[in-house]
């Protein structure tokens, strides 16, 4: 009565016509998490998914099925079926030279939740003494994803990407003044450190504590990496498959020519130990590197999965990933990250006599990615002079085009990147340094 | 749509089994299939087709004042999967124990059955791909400067059966569709474009019949090539029904949220009932009982019946919005609003259909006595943080001594929940049932479908941001 369970199969069963091509993945994917958040009851998680997904080509056409329960079989008649009306592709599999075959072994302890229980305490009794009123949230969380792939070209190969990642913040609310902070920090290797999280926290909130009025003006302004992620997600854009498919992207004629300041590189880097989506191969199989899409300014790269790729006559570099499980693979970075610079954070702050710090966002998207153009509330916003933090700024709007401002607008390039994680508005987890950019628009509401 | 558990109320018995445990303070069992179709398109080619069917579920315990929360693929070792939820739910156990419960409420036993007009599930992938190709054309050959246009169409169908070990037993089928269709205009000045969006709980009728709506989003965006930035700065603001309803999502209803009160006496002491936050014909509430629209929801996912709940009355907080967990905390009653995007996810409190109703101002009088104010139409989203929110209209034009002059890009309304709630000076007659194909994002759990249905509204003051001069 209640019997829906996974088919048994093996991924290495799958058989192709020679007529075809195809691939064939199983993704497992766990996570385990606690949160605590102030006022209500903690949580404690674990989550465990199946996807099988098959991909049949023939014909210059497209048939496609996934599934968390289906046999192989069953997955490759509904893909075979799909093709009928499936969509045109250029498409073609990766030839997959080798690599580790299932099982992996989850890296998972049972014991690893007494340390998580310990982080996530730790910090969340330290955010608390921030002020009797303020409200904390801390999560840890450990994500893994094991793949095992298949290929009509007789490629077979498995991976593991696994990560760490701890979210902290809180508020606290006077009048009705909103005063929050909060961050993250990513590890590949153990649950990352929570006093450095705190500490920064800590500081954050300190600036905080004093107000600060400005005029309406333009400013300089350091883009601490949170909000400097989202002055790159309109370039991400414009390097992407789709839109230059579509004839969307201003850029489709500029690879190899300027189309950012020369202190601007932005590298697709899937070898980082600590990055989300590090790891041997893309979800299309094809085997990943390090690759440079804006170098110095010029454009190298563009972001293409395979039937991009093939559409536009590039080779694949492995940039095909699933933004969820059970999604299509779209065209997408590995791990996003912008080389750093040469400045310290107490040389960026000094550059000029007085500078705002930015570091929350809200509405910090762009109306139109190709155009760039973004306008959002400040709600995490410091003025600073001669270096020294003087207070927070209320009630301001910050805008600018991100292309102008990573072109003629940019300053300088902080030292110091951070992790951003995957979010609901980014394609792509990046590893981002704060940038200093001039003659910012701000309109304050006095 | 599977038919072969739609009236095995044996899922029911079995599970009811499985949650009378005695060794917890509460236990919730859901089990779902979930059966997605999704079309895009790009000009005159489908770019991609997607059929899939998740089945799966979870288990939330509560123990000691701590969830044990377990999601899993399958309907296979349930027994396994309650034992692991107590045991997390121990795991934690000296973290924060309180030994606090949830709300009572009564259980429930209901079987909740789908009532369509058109039901999406019966039209073929082919059928409606040749609608969204159709509306591509429509666009496509409305003016020279239309580049591209993509579409989007989806259909969820959900079944769910949940019990509790409070004799609560629901068998609920839901459906949503909705999608949308964009038009991106491009010649030597830059960029623009303009989208359609449609969203139904029971209708795939509302996919249809959409031709001058598209023709006038191309045209639109034909219109917005040349035209200039906003000028950051404060003005009187007139924004349609879609953005009003928009407004009252983000500005508002993120903030009646309990579970973003909870915990906080600073806010708290903000949003305290009986406090005066509006003009005094200003009337905002949730429902989840207005069939057809995204937001319609007669049972929640902690089991509990949906209740139209006033947040501002007569200008007026009284309300808000609760999960058991809240109401419990706050002493007051569960609202129905507890909501869960999939069986991956706990619920969490969520908006539904949200909704300003109707004042006594003619859309004309609104534009009246401005002598320099914008005009904004539409929404391409919104965010707030409690206190601040920011939203992005699709469409802005310029407010000239009463008169809608010219158009805008870039019109980005953003400003202080409390005083731009106090700043409402108009309540337009207009009141419009919008449904939309977006969704709303809180806690990873996006997009849930809500929705909101408001009429325009004049707002003093309002901040904009822009680069223009």
């Amino acid at each position: 009565m209640i019997g829906y369970r996974r088919t048994e199969g093996l991924i290495g069963e799958v058989r192709w016509a020679p007529d075809e091509m195809g691939d064939a993945s199983e993704s497992h994917r766990q996570t385990w998490s606690l949160t605590m958040q102030g006022g209500q009851a903690p949580m404690v998680r674990h989550g465990s998914e199946y996807m099988r997904s098959v991909r049949v080509m023939k014909n210059g056409r497209l048939g496609m099925a996934t599934s968390r329960l289906d046999g192989w079989d069953d997955l490759q008649r509904e893909a075979r079926d799909a093709l009928r009306h499936g969509v045109e592709v250029a498409m073609d599999v990766s030839d997959i030279l080798g690599g580790r075959t299932m099982p992996i072994v989850s890296r998972w302890d049972p014991d690893w939740l007494s340390s998580i229980d310990a982080t996530v305490r730790a910090v969340y009794e330290g955010l608390k003494g921030l002020s009797p009123d303020f409200r904390p949230v801390v999560t840890v969380t450990y994500h893994e994803d094991t793949v095992e792939m298949v290929t009509s070209r007789n490629g077979r190969t498995a991976w593991m990407r696994g990560y760490w990642e701890l979210t902290a913040g809180g508020r606290q609310v006077d009048g009705t003044d909103f005063h929050g902070v909060s961050g993250a920090r990513l590890s590949g290797h153990g649950i990352p450190d929570g006093q450095k999280l705190l500490d920064e926290l800590q500081a954050r909130f300190h600036w905080g504590r004093s107000h600060y009025v400005i005029q309406s003006g333009r400013y300089p302004v350091v883009f601490l990496p949170p909000v400097a992620m989202g002055l790159l997600n309109p370039v991400l854009a414009r390097l992407s498959g789709p839109a230059l498919v579509a004839g969307n992207s201003p850029w489709e004629d500029q690879q190899g020519l300027p189309v950012l300041s020369t202190a601007i590189s932005v590298v697709s880097d899937a070898t980082l130990p600590e990055g989300p989506r590090s790891g041997p191969f893309d979800d299309e199989g094809t085997p990943t590197a390090t690759h440079t899409l804006i170098d110095k300014g010029v454009l190298k790269h563009f972001i293409l999965d395979r039937d991009a790729s093939r559409r536009l006559g590039h080779e694949p570099k492995g940039m095909g990933y699933r933004g969820t499980l059970n999604g299509p693979i779209q065209a997408a970075p590995a791990n996003v990250t912008v080389t750093p610079g040469p400045s310290t954070w107490s040389e960026l702050l000094r550059r000029f006599p007085g500078v705002l710090i930015l570091n929350g966002w809200i509405g910090g998207r762009p109306t139109n990615p190709m155009r760039g153009d973004i306008a959002g509330n400040a709600s995490d916003l410091y003025w600073v002079e001669k270096g020294e933090v003087m207070g927070r700024v209320k009630n301001a709007v910050v805008s600018v085009n991100a292309f102008d401002a990573l072109r003629e607008q940019l300053i300088d390039v902080g030292n110091d990147p951070q992790w951003i994680a995957q979010g609901m508005m980014q394609i792509a987890p990046g590893k981002v340094p704060p940038v200093l950019i001039d003659q910012v628009d701000v309109a304050v509401k006095q | 749509m599977p038919q072969d558990h739609a009236a095995d109320d044996g899922v029911l018995a079995t599970l009811q089994t499985l949650a009378m445990r005695d060794d917890v303070d509460e236990l919730e069992i859901r089990l779902e299939i979930n059966e997605t179709t999704q079309i895009d398109t790009l000009n005159d080619r489908i770019t991609r087709q997607i059929h899939t069917v998740d089945v799966g579920g979870n288990v939330r315990v509560l123990l000691h004042g701590v969830y044990g929360f377990v999601h899993f693929d399958g309907w296979d070792n349930l027994g396994d999967h309650v034992n692991e939820a107590i045991m997390l739910a121990t795991s934690g156990y000296g973290v924060h124990s309180t030994g606090r419960t949830n709300k009572e409420v009564s259980g429930i036993r209901l079987i909740q059955r789908l009532a369509l007009k058109e039901n999406p599930l019966a039209i073929s992938l082919d059928t409606k791909g040749a609608v969204l190709l159709h509306y591509a054309d429509v666009a496509r050959t409305a003016h020279p400067t239309i580049k591209s246009v993509t579409t989007r169409y989806f259909d969820r169908y959900r079944h769910l059966w949940f019990v509790n070990n409070r004799g609560s037993a629901i068998e609920q089928e839901k459906l949503d569709l909705g999608g949308n269709i964009v038009v991106v205009a491009r010649d030597r000045q830059g960029v623009a474009q303009r989208g359609v969006s449609f969203g139904s709980s029971n209708d795939f009728g509302v996919v249809r019949g959409l031709e001058d709506e598209v023709h006038e989003a191309a045209m639109t965006a034909a219109s917005l090539l040349d035209a200039p930035e906003i000028a950051g700065g404060e003005y009187t603001v007139v924004v349609d029904p879609h953005l009003a309803g928009v407004f009252a999502h983000e500005a508002f209803g993120h903030l009646s949220e309990a579970d973003g009160q909870v915990g906080d006496p600073g806010l708290l002491a903000q949003m305290h009932l009986g406090r005066n936050f509006g003009p005094a014909n200003l009337h905002i509430y949730d429902t989840g009982r207005d069939a057809g629209s995204r937001g319609y929801l007669p049972v929640d996912d902690e089991g509990v019946s949906a209740e139209d709940v006033d947040l501002i009355k007569d200008g007026v907080l009284v309300g808000r919005l609760h999960s058991r967990e809240t109401a419990s905390r706050f002493g007051e009653t569960p609202t129905g609003n507890a909501r869960a995007l999939h069986y991956r996810f706990p619920p969490i409190v969520r908006m539904r259909n949200t909704v300003i109703a109707p004042g006594d101002t003619t859309f004309e009088d609104l534009f009246q006595g401005i002598a320099k104010g914008i005009y904004a139409k539409g929404s391409l989203g919104g965010q707030t943080n409690g206190e601040l929110f920011t939203f992005l209209a699709a469409e802005a034009y310029l407010i000239e001594d009463g008169q809608v002059t010219r158009p805008l890009r870039n019109a980005v309304l953003t400003g202080n929940v409390f005083s731009t709630l106090a700043n409402i000076s108009a309540v337009g007659n207009d009141f419009t049932r919008y449904e939309s194909g977006g969704g709303c994002g809180k806690a990873g759990q996006m997009p849930l479908p809500v929705s909101h249905h408001a009429p325009s509204l004049r707002i003093e003051r309002c901040l904009v941001g822009g680069r223009g001069r």
